[in-house]
């Protein structure tokens, strides 16, 4: 087995690995995305909220991550990560 | 060296292992067979005792007495009826002692000296304790200390109980106040949060539910206060409301969402142990969720949560707490990130506490000291690093590997199979894929100067169709001039992975838990006398250095509700337990804040948690497991101005770090309410698109 290397996407799209492997380029990935501009909402993203004038909350095809990484008014993307429950183990 | 991994015990102790296979909510009504709840007498009274009585009896009969003054009594346990409390006497004259009307006598043991003295055990009404101690053969009384563990316990031992915080409060019980409690599985029905006009919670917001009209940011369900009171009055209040806990399994006893939000702010209704802030308001929002696409066959399907989902479940318990103190907790976390306080989810905490006065986010620091989950150390020029990694034997799952080092770096990463095999080198700004049968099983992604921190990452992600075994990371030195590098394992509750070389216990705090403004919680045991730290506790400091955890409290060993029960208890241990200990308190000091007419900047709730906090055992100053020492609720009570400033309105304190202070010196405007829009008002109701 060999990797085959190419260079990277853009630096401004945080996403998980396992979910970069596991979804397709039509499948929906919820995200945080942090504008240079106040309100400003990006192409292709579907507005859910904001959490305050410069950071939103949506949803966007995967196979639009690449556009919204090179959009200049974006300071940067993070695609949903899985949260887990602190593990405990004994009493 | 060999590996540690640990197994959720069959009693489900360590719930949370084998939550994450079961269903998050079930709206049925089967009932899990319910224990009886612990029996204590663990009641609010800031009155004291008579000096002369005071000076010489034991504190927990203090207590007992000054909770009769107060008009309440005792409650029944297995040996005692109502206003009876259960003692341990030392006394010089058995038969005198015997003889007592107050007494009802349990054993005795004669002491061998002769003189008549005797060991006894008795059950006296609390009416009388004053009146029994004050008998000349009367040596020694004490109150029988519960060997079961329960959450009075650490409510006393970090000094939150009404009698310790004192009487001269203008708020009681967090009344006024807001907590939060982002987690999953909120059992409405557990007469905890219930209280005699009907539920203290406000709203749950379940995010994974079917879509409601007036679900806030456009998903899941929102049920409102008058929806579940109607549900709390049918016999099947589960289905009724369309949501309720999830049922009990044999790896998993009592949600984890009921148990943290009871030691935040359950009143004891059921359980007779209230938690924290038992009078406070409550807003769940349960993040568990079936609908989001985490793909692959051997994936579990129910999500406890997604970090986006985790913003808009603060913002919404913000919104609705108003103007009111609103405390939010979070007993969530991962392993893998930056640990430095700059990822979106981390700065939109922030900003969020920094948008107003009187709120507050607290953090579990996760529970990954002893999981191997964390190998530091440093590349050369010109050299390499190699990190063995072991995966062990797989039951469906994938294992992610986060490495973070320095923005001026280049760092080259090579890995090499457990048979030696290289799969390559992925070169800084490349991203290496392998694919089998037309599926990608092994990617590494190299990213150079991530945008929020300027650091560069590389991301390793390994199919579980992989081989299992010893992998080792050749990290390379390119071009280096600091050369210090982080690497993170991701959580896996059934088969850990672990670094077998350069581990490091220190900076195991979850991933999350590391912003520049929330408070984060470690674990010690309140029930042991040295109160020592809970082995599992993860261990600060952040990647850039920062003094997290800020604080430990009670999270071992915890007994709090148990849901479906109704009034039951259940046993569970974490630094998610600690974290509702924490957010309790803040909930007391923020309600009794107001009740003052004083405002609270998030600065200055820090530094009122985090510079009264009891030493820590054999601890001088911040230890990366301990934090800056043991939660003491008194203490910090007692640091709150006692009224706001004479002819001011509302008097608003903040720290010198705080926007509306750096604007003050600057001469600019004060903080208003910064909106969504950039508006000041009312904020306007979140998109309804989904």
């Amino acid at each position: 087995m060999k990797l085959a290397i190419s260079k990277s996407d853009s630096k401004r799209i945080q996403i998980p690995l396992a979910r970069d492997v596991e979804l397709g380029p039509f499948d929906e990935v919820e995200v945080a995305i942090e504008v240079r501009e106040p309100d400003y909402v990006p192409r292709n993203v579907q507005l859910r909220g904001w959490i305050d004038k410069n950071l939103l909350t949506g949803k966007i095809l995967k196979g639009n991550l690449l556009e919204l990484g090179k959009d200049e008014r974006v300071h940067s993307v993070q695609v949903g990560k899985r949260l887990r429950i602190p593990k405990t183990d004994g009493r | 060296m060999g590996i540690r991994r640990h197994r959720p015990s069959a009693l489900g102790a360590g719930a949370a292992i084998g939550d994450s296979g079961a269903a998050a909510v079930d709206a049925t009504d089967e009932v899990t067979g319910a224990r009886s709840a612990a029996r204590r007498p663990d009641g609010p009274s800031g009155l004291s005792l008579s000096t002369a009585v005071a000076a010489e009896f034991d504190p927990r009969l203090q207590k007992l007495v000054a909770v009769r003054r107060s008009g309440e009594t005792t409650e029944a346990t297995a040996s005692t009826v109502p206003g009876e409390v259960a003692v341990l006497a030392r006394v010089s004259d058995l038969d005198a002692w015997v003889a007592l009307s107050e007494v009802r006598p349990g054993t005795a043991v004669r002491l061998d000296d002769g003189s008549g003295a005797a060991i006894v055990t008795a059950r006296i009404p609390l009416s009388r304790i004053e009146a029994v101690r004050r008998q000349p053969f009367v040596v020694s009384l004490k109150a029988a200390q519960d060997l079961r563990p329960g959450l009075g316990a650490g409510v006393r031992q970090t000094r939150a109980d009404p009698a310790t915080l004192g009487a001269g409060l203008s708020s009681q019980g967090g009344a006024g106040a807001v907590v939060g409690i982002v987690d999953y599985g909120c059992d409405f029905a557990h007469k905890n949060f219930q209280s005699t006009s009907g539920t203290r919670i406000e709203a749950i917001w379940h995010q994974g539910g079917a879509d409601t009209h007036d679900a806030p940011f456009g998903y899941g369900a929102l049920y409102e206060r008058a929806a579940i009171d109607a549900a709390l009055k049918q016999p099947a209040p589960y289905s009724t409301l369309g949501y309720g806990p999830a049922r009990d399994t044999p790896h998993s006893q009592g949600t984890h969402g009921t148990h943290v939000m009871d030691i935040a702010a359950g009143n004891g209704g059921g359980s007779s142990v209230p938690g924290f802030a038992p009078e406070a308001s409550i807003i769940f929002v349960d993040v568990s969720s079936e609908d989001i696409p985490w793909q692959g066959p051997d994936v579990v399907t129910t999500s406890f949560g997604d970090s986006v989902r985790l913003l808009e479940a603060v913002r919404f318990i913000f919104d609705r707490a108003g103007t009111r103190p609103c405390v939010v907790n979070i007993s969530l976390g991962t392993n893998g990130g930056p640990h430095d306080g700059t990822t979106l989810v981390e700065r939109g905490l922030d900003r969020l506490v920094e948008e107003e006065s009187n709120r507050a986010v607290v953090i579990a620091a996760s529970n990954s000291y002893s999981d191997q989950i964390h190998a530091a150390g440093t590349v050369v020029p010109g050299a390499s690093v190699e990190i063995k990694w072991n995966r062990p034997p797989s039951t469906g799952w994938q294992d992610e590997l986060d490495i973070w080092y320095a923005g001026a770096d280049r760092i080259a990463v090579e890995l090499l199979m457990p048979d030696g095999t290289s799969a390559g080198i992925v070169e800084p700004g490349e991203t290496g894929e392998a694919q089998e049968s037309g599926k990608v099983v092994l990617l590494i992604a190299s990213r150079l100067n991530d945008p929020n921190n300027g650091d560069n990452n590389i991301g390793i992600f390994i199919d579980d169709s992989l081989p299992t075994g010893v992998w080792t990371l050749r990290l390379i030195g390119r071009t280096v001039t600091n050369g210090r590098f982080n690497a993170w394992i991701e959580r896996d509750d059934t088969s850990q992975a672990s670094f077998l070389d350069n581990i490091e216990p220190d900076g195991t705090i979850g991933s999350i838990s590391c912003g520049r403004h929330s408070l984060v919680a470690a674990s010690y045991d309140a029930h042991k006398s040295g109160t020592p730290l809970s082995w599992f506790s993860s261990a600060g400091p952040t990647r850039d250095g920062r003094q997290k955890p800020e604080i430990a409290a009670p999270g071992h060993a915890v007994a709090a509700a148990h849901s479906r029960t109704s009034t039951g208890i259940v046993i569970k241990s974490g630094t998610s337990m600690a974290a509702p200990a924490v957010t309790g308190t803040v909930a007391l000091l923020l309600a009794e804040a107001a009740a003052r007419g004083i405002d609270l900047d998030i600065g200055r709730i820090r530094t009122l948690v985090t510079n009264n906090l009891a030493r820590a055992p054999g601890v001088q100053g911040w230890n990366s497991r301990w934090g800056g020492g043991m939660l003491d609720a008194a203490a910090a009570m007692a640091a709150l101005p006692r009224r706001r400033p004479p002819g001011a309105g509302t008097a608003r304190l903040e720290s010198s770090g705080s926007s509306a202070a750096r604007a003050a010196k600057s001469g600019g405007p004060t903080r208003g309410r910064a909106t969504a829009t950039g508006r000041k008002g009312p904020r306007p109701r979140p998109s309804k698109k989904k």
